[in-house]
This record gives structure tokens, C-alpha cells and sequence, in this order.
């Protein structure tokens, strides 16, 4: 499946902004299933000086610097992208989740680089009223495949996709408390919930097709950033892919910007300008298949 | 020590107990503290109480005060100064600084490693939640380069005496150790109130911070930079070391900046001047890490430079101390650093640990239940005293309330057994009296490492209190190291 990607985010301001720093975490990640064929990152005003570079999680990162009064701040990201769809390991192939949480906890080479999506980050922190929400898809010896793809339905069904209420800082209890939120909200959660089971989860910032195929479901989240959630499921299979705001184990539909262990990680544009009084932010995505 | 050896007089009624006397026991190890015991107990009390007097007077004048922060009426304070210095023999030194040389030397590589290969987490010698889930790692230190592999250039490791005189290391500061300020100003101190009791006892120097200090700021400065800038860069007045932030400054003959007088511009840092930008090539930063950067840590933060980290990460301005030390001078990774110090180094440590149970381990929160009343419990994540409960002086009541905290929250306490803390003569209500001390020398490394002869003795004001913090009501001496 081949893709045509469009990101568009518009920063407009109540006063110049004098100076400008910028993160950008906007480059698809080039992985064994996703292949970059072509890319652009226009960014306007000129920034005096543009570096990329690789984060700690792997991520292309690209940092601006812009040194003259602005008005407004525009990046726009194009690239066509090609997805191959990804095969789910078998269920009943998968070790019972236990044994991944006791490979992760016990030290050593096995899962040593997953062990550091176990702990507490910045913006997702387990917590005793989601581990109990949690607890009850994790029935002992369960293969560890089928018990968080059962959470992700879970999630799905007893939530309610809602834009209104929750903002990106909404503390993670009260969205398990009201049932309700965004794909980054649902994605947070469902990693505290399996950090709390002491699981490797990370965070997955990208995209999702914007019009279903043919005959099928329309997807949620499709016109704006999108978030879903990795999780190691043990050496041999490695991370897997599944998408709880849309019930899906991730293949083909979704393009991966960037994985971290929060939205903190990998937010698509973050950054600190001086001046400006009141900003107002647009953004909007499209996501077309140009090709099977 | 025999008594025809004191005079009477203010020692009349000193009684050092079951503890180790830094004078009176220190005799043995130097025959020159014998000689300053005598003169001090050949002063007058009253003499002795007016000199503490002007000095006192003094320290307020001078303006040499820290900040407590829970305490919000009293901006600042003074810390007490005791007159009676704390006296260490060469040998004994020669010790210390060999172990702070290896400690130090194990930090610098230890921090190294978990952000590079994590060799030490993948061979299990250190568990991986203490290091991943610590709360001071910092993943965008990954990779990063720093020269000499240095990440803790001034680095203050607590030190204390049991009762066999042996000393102990109670603590490792990694970040950004204060209390250096204290060290040059109570020697200013001591040289003007007693040039009599110094007299003709070879004490060494403790004026070459400031220029040690320097000398490694340059050395860790961009390479091709003959003579860098080093700008010293403070949270400003309301730190409660900013005393020792103009000090330090000055020391070194440097600008004292905060974050708003600097700017990343070009894939420099600049600092602000009346005739323009100035470019800066080394900052001694005293500022936590989250707030150095608000484009890479705390969004919120007007304390710091925007852009700042990405120039220290393409190596144009150097950072001392580096960011992400927080993760080795933990109190949770104190209890492994014998085994890093053997894992690194492949050596003996030359300074033991006090004997530490992690309670976030089945056994040693076991042990801690069992033993609370004897043993000293503390938070992981806490420094300066704050949050700690010393089971022997606690009441069955404050041991009840203290039990229920460490079962709810485990993994942030660990517990030691009370140290006999050596105590030291004190001036306390016109006589001697024995008051526990602890030990802070401070080590600069940029290529390599020295370490001040000297240090800071904190002193426990109250009678048999062992707490020497400055915001729990310590005091401070000054540190004689004999030649």
C-alpha cells in the first residue's frame, strides 16, 4: 500500500514571536514494513538554522531555530510512503504474559532495551485504579497476545471517542474515570495499564488512513495526529502494533512518525518562543492511498 | 589519651562516651592535634565566647547565609559556625582522598555506561528499575559525548566516622554539591580570630578552589578555544546558595549569569553584555537539570536557555556538572556502588559504604520492619535531611505512623543502621562539649581529578543530635588537613 501523506500545522500569533525554538518529531520512521519514498518538510518562516538528528528512541528528530520576529509559524510535511501489512504472530504462539513481565523485571541481555518501556514517564505513570481496570483482561498463563488484545477491544468498546472533553495535559484518572476522550488519551492508558502489569508499552505517534477502504468501517482519528500502542511481546516477536481507539492490531492502515514512551517523547512540533501573547494552532492531516 | 596530656580547664568536663573523639582520639594519629588541644584549653571561656561572638557578627555581615525553604518567614539564615576547628592528620587524608579519587572515578563511569551500552544493567549487577525508573535518568543524555568522559566535574561525598575511627561514605552528590563557599570562608575565619592557634602548624591551603575549578571548566571548554569564557549560571537570589553562586564566581573571576542573561544564537551560547553579545564556551551551571532548557526539559521553565542543550550536545559550549547525574548519586544506587566500584575499576573500594538494606527488595524490607527501632530509614529521592526517621530516637507512636509510609511506598526507602558518628569538641554554653560531625571534601575532575584538602565538617548543634544538615539546625567547623 502506497500512501500520500499530508501534515499541516499553523501556528498564528497575537504579537511577533522574537525568537524561536522548535522540536519537530515529522520524518515516518523508516522500519522493515514501512518504507519512506519520498519526503518534504517545508517550514515557514526560513529558520536561521535547521538540524536533524536521532533521538534516543530512534526517532528522526528535527530542531528550528528561528532567530527573526514572526507573526506565524507553518510547517507542512509531504512524503509518499509505502506500508507493507504486518502479520500477527499467533495468539496461542506468544508466551503467557507473565513470562514477559518476569524476562523484563529479571535483569540481563533477554529484553533489555524493552525494560525501559516498563517504567513511569513523564506524562504516564501506573496507577492503582488503572491496574485494577486492567487486571481482569490478564487471567494467569494467558498468552500475552490475547490478553492485550483483549484489552484493546476492552478499551474500544467501554470508552467513548469524544474530541471535547480532555485536553493534551487531562490526568489519566479522570479519563478512566469518565470513560471517555481522544486515540492519545485511550494510548496512555492502556500503557499504564500494562506498565502496572509490569509489561513493556510504548507510545506511537502517527498517522491513520483518512477514508476507509472500500467497504469498510470509517476509522477514528483519521483527520488529526493519531496514537496507538506498541508492546513487546518477548524476543522472538518483538513489538507489535494495537491501535485501542479503533479495536485493531495495527497493519496497514496506520504510518508510524515516531515511538517514545509518551506523547511527551514524541510530540510532532513542541517548542519555546519568546513573545507572542495569545496563539492559535490549526493542524489537519490526510492520509490517501494513491496505490494498492 | 591520659589526662595528664589536657590541661584543665574547658575540657573539665568533656566526656567523648562511646564515640570517636576527632581530637582526643585523633592524638594518636598526629602528635601536632595534642598541641592545639592545648592551646585551646589554655583560652578563657569568655574570650572564647567573645571571639564567637564576632564571628557570628562577621558571617551576617558578610552576607555568608543559605535559605530554608520550609520556613517561609526566615529568607535567610546564618549558618552557625563553631569556632573549635575539626583537626585531620595526613595519613588519615591521604585515605580519604585516594577514596574519593576511586569514588568519583566509578560515578564518572558508571554514568557513562547507562547512557551508552548499559553493560552494568545488562550483566544484572545493578538492577535496571533503579536506574530506568529513577526519576533523575534522563534519556536525552543517550549517546551524548562529553569530554574526558567526565559527567561529574565537582562532586561532595559525605563522609562519616563509626567508632573505631574508621570513616564511611553516608552519601554521594553528583548534581550540584553546595557548601564549598563555607569551607574558604571559615578558613578566613579561623586565620583572623585565632592566628594563635594556628601558629606554626603547617595547615593546608584551602584557597585554590576557585582556580582548580577554572582550570577544569577550561579543560572541558571546546577544544579549539585557546582562552574560553566560563560563566558561572545561578537560578538567581531566591537559591538557597547564592551566596556561594557570587562567591564561587568571584573565586574564579567570572560573570555570575542567569538564564535570561544568555541566548542561543547561531549554534553558540552568547551571553548578553553592554557592548553586545559575548560568546560563552563552559558554564558551571548551579541549576537543576530540568530547568536548564525549557526546549528539552521543562517547558515551563524561565530559568533556563532555550537551545542550551543542543549546543552542549555538538560540544560548542561545555556543561559542568553534565546533565542525568541524578541517576548515580541516588540513594537507592548507594547501596550497588561497591559493586560498581568493583565492576569498573576492578578494585577494592577504598572507602566503605555504611551498611544499607533496600527496602524495595523482599529481604531488606523485612529486615527494616523488624529492626525499625534501630535502624535509620530514609527516602530515596530526598536530600537535606527532609522525610527521614531515626528509629532509636523515634517514639513508638512516630515508629507506628513511620511503618505504615514505608509499606505503602517501599521501593523510595532504605535503611542503615545507626552510625556511632564521631563527635568533635564544640563550643556549647561556655565549655567543650563532644558535638557529631560528618565530612563533605569536594573533588573537581575535568582531565583528572583533585580534590580540596579540606572539606566541610558539618557539626550537629544539638546535644546528642546526629542530623548535621544545615536546614535541620547544623553548624559548621573549619577543616584543618595537616601537612
Amino acid at each position: 500500500m502506497i500512501y500520500f501523506l499530508r501534515h499541516e500545522t499553523k501556528h498564528e500569533y497575537g504579537h511577533k514571536v522574537d525568537v524561536a525554538a522548535h522540536l519537530l518529531h515529522l520524518t515516518p520512521l523508516q522500519l522493515p514494513w514501512q518504507r519512506v519514498l519520498q519526503m518534504h518538510l517545508h517550514v515557514e518562516p526560513e529558520p536561521s538554522r535547521l538540524v536533524t538528528e536521532v533521538d534516543c528512541f530512534g526517532n528522526a528528530t528535527t530542531w528550528l531555530f528561528l532567530d527573526a520576529p514572526h507573526a506565524q509559524f507553518q510547517a507542512v510535511l509531504e512524503a509518499r510512503v509505502e506500508v507493507a501489512p504486518r502479520v500477527p504472530p499467533a495468539p496461542a504462539a506468544t508466551q503467557a504474559w507473565e513470562d514477559i513481565a518476569a524476562t523484563v523485571r529479571a535483569g540481563g541481555p533477554a529484553g533489555h532495551r524493552a525494560a525501559e518501556f516498563t517504567f513511569a514517564s513523564p506524562m504516564v505513570a501506573p496507577f492503582a485504579a488503572v491496574h485494577d481496570y486492567v487486571r481482569p483482561s490478564f487471567a494467569a498463563g494467558m498468552p500475552v497476545f490475547t490478553a492485550i488484545h483483549a484489552l484493546t477491544l476492552r478499551i474500544k468498546r467501554e470508552f467513548a471517542f469524544r474530541t471535547d472533553v480532555t485536553e493534551v495535559g487531562t490526568p489519566l484518572a479522570k479519563v478512566l474515570a469518565q470513560r471517555a476522550g481522544v486515540c492519545q488519551d485511550f494510548s496512555h492508558l492502556m500503557i499504564a495499564g500494562l506498565r502496572s502489569m509490569g509489561l513493556p508499552a510504548r507510545y506511537a505517534s502517527g498517522y491513520i488512513r483518512t477514508r476507509p477502504p472500500p467497504g469498510g468501517k470509517p476509522l477514528c482519528g483519521a483527520d488529526q495526529s493519531h496514537a496507538w500502542v506498541s508492546c513487546w511481546l518477548g524476543a522472538e516477536h518483538g513489538w507489535i502494533d494495537f491501535d485501542p481507539t479503533n479495536a485493531l492490531v495495527v497493519s496497514d492502515e496506520h504510518v508510524v512518525l515516531a515511538y517514545g514512551r509518551d506523547f511527551a517523547d514524541v510530540s510532532p512540533v513542541s517548542g519555546v518562543i519568546l513573545g507572542g501573547g495569545t496563539q492559535k494552532i490549526q493542524s489537519g492531516v490526510d492520509l490517501t492511498e494513491i496505490s494498492p | 589519651m591520659n589526662d595528664s596530656a589536657v590541661p584543665a580547664g574547658l575540657l573539665d568536663h568533656y566526656s567523648k562516651g562511646a564515640f570517636f573523639c576527632e581530637m582526643q582520639d585523633g592524638v594518636r594519629q598526629d602528635p601536632r592535634i595534642a598541641t592545639i588541644l592545648e592551646r585551646l584549653t589554655r583560652m578563657e571561656p569568655d574570650e572564647l565566647r567573645r571571639r564567637a561572638d564576632i564571628a557570628e557578627a562577621e558571617l551576617y555581615n558578610l552576607g555568608i547565609t543559605f535559605t530554608v525553604y520550609s520556613e517561609k518567614d526566615a529568607i535567610d539564615r546564618v549558618m552557625p559556625f563553631d569556632l573549635i576547628p575539626r583537626v585531620i592528620a595526613p595519613g588519615e587524608w591521604d585515605l580519604i582522598e585516594r577514596g574519593v579519587r576511586q569514588r568519583v572515578a566509578a560515578l564518572n563511569a558508571f554514568i557513562w555506561d547507562i547512557y551508552h551500552e548499559q553493560r552494568i544493567l545488562a550483566d544484572g549487577i545493578v538492577p535496571r528499575p533503579l536506574v530506568l525508573g529513577n526519576v533523575n535518568y534522563r534519556p536525552e543524555m543517550i549517546g551524548l559525548n562529553v569530554p574526558h568522559r567526565t559527567y561529574v566535574h565537582v562532586c561532595g561525598i559525605d563522609l562519616v566516622r563509626d567508632e573505631t575511627g574508621g570513616f564511611l561514605v553516608l552519601e554521594d552528590n553528583a548534581r550540584t554539591p553546595s557548601g564549598v563557599s563555607y569551607v574558604i570562608e571559615n578558613r578566613h575565619m579561623m586565620l583572623r580570630m585565632f592566628p594563635d592557634l594556628i601558629d606554626g602548624i603547617a595547615v593546608r591551603s584551602v584557597g585554590n578552589y576557585g582556580m582548580q575549578l577554572h582550570k577544569a571548566l577550561a579543560e572541558i571548554a571546546p577544544p579549539d578555544i585557546s582562552d574560553p569564557q566560563v560563566v558561572l549560571l545561578s537560578p538567581g537570589i531566591y537559591n538557597s546558595a547564592y551566596f556561594e553562586h557570587i562567591f564561587l564566581a568571584r573565586e574564579m573571576g567570572v560573570p555570575l549569569v542567569e538564564g535570561r542573561d544568555l541566548v542561543v544564537e547561531r549554534g553558540c551560547v552568547w551571553m548578553r553584555t553592554t557592548a553586545g553579545l559575548a560568546p560563552v564556551h563552559a558554564i558551571y551551571r548551579r541549576l537543576n537539570d530540568d530547568f536548564l532548557d525549557p526546549a528539552v526539559f521543562r517547558p515551563e521553565s524561565t530559568l533556563g536557555v532555550a537551545g542550551l542543550i543542543d549546543v552542549w550536545r555538538r560540544g560548542r559550549v561545555a556543561l559542568a556538572n553534565a546533565v542525568g547525574t541524578g541517576v548515580a548519586d541516588d540513594k537507592a544506587i548507594y547501596a550497588y556502588m561497591p559493586r560498581i566500584i568493583r565492576y569498573y575499576l576492578a578494585e577494592e573500594p577504598i572507602l566503605c559504604n555504611v551498611q544499607t538494606h533496600i527496602c524495595g527488595e523482599p529481604e531488606g524490607l523485612a529486615y527494616t520492619l523488624d529492626h525499625l527501632h534501630e535502624l535509620v530509614v530514609k527516602p530515596v529521592g530526598e536530600s537535606g535531611g527532609y522525610g527521614l526517621i531515626i528509629g532509636p530516637h523515634a517514639t513508638d507512636a512516630e515508629r507506628a505512623d513511620f511503618r505504615e509510609k514505608l509499606l505503602a511506598d517501599p521501593e523510595n526507602y532504605i535503611s542503615q543502621p545507626m552510625v556511632k558518628l564521631s563527635v568533635s569538641p564544640t563550643l556549647a554554653n561556655g565549655r567543650l562539649s563532644p558535638r557529631h560531625v560528618d565530612l563533605r571534601p569536594f573533588a573537581i575532575t575535568g582531565k583528572s581529578t583533585w580534590v580540596l584538602p579540606g572539606g566541610l565538617t558539618r557539626v550537629a548543634l544539638r546535644e546528642g543530635s546526629l542530623v548535621v544538615n544545615s536546614s535541620q539546625g547544623g553548624g559548621s567547623k573549619d577543616t584543618w588537613v595537616l601537612e
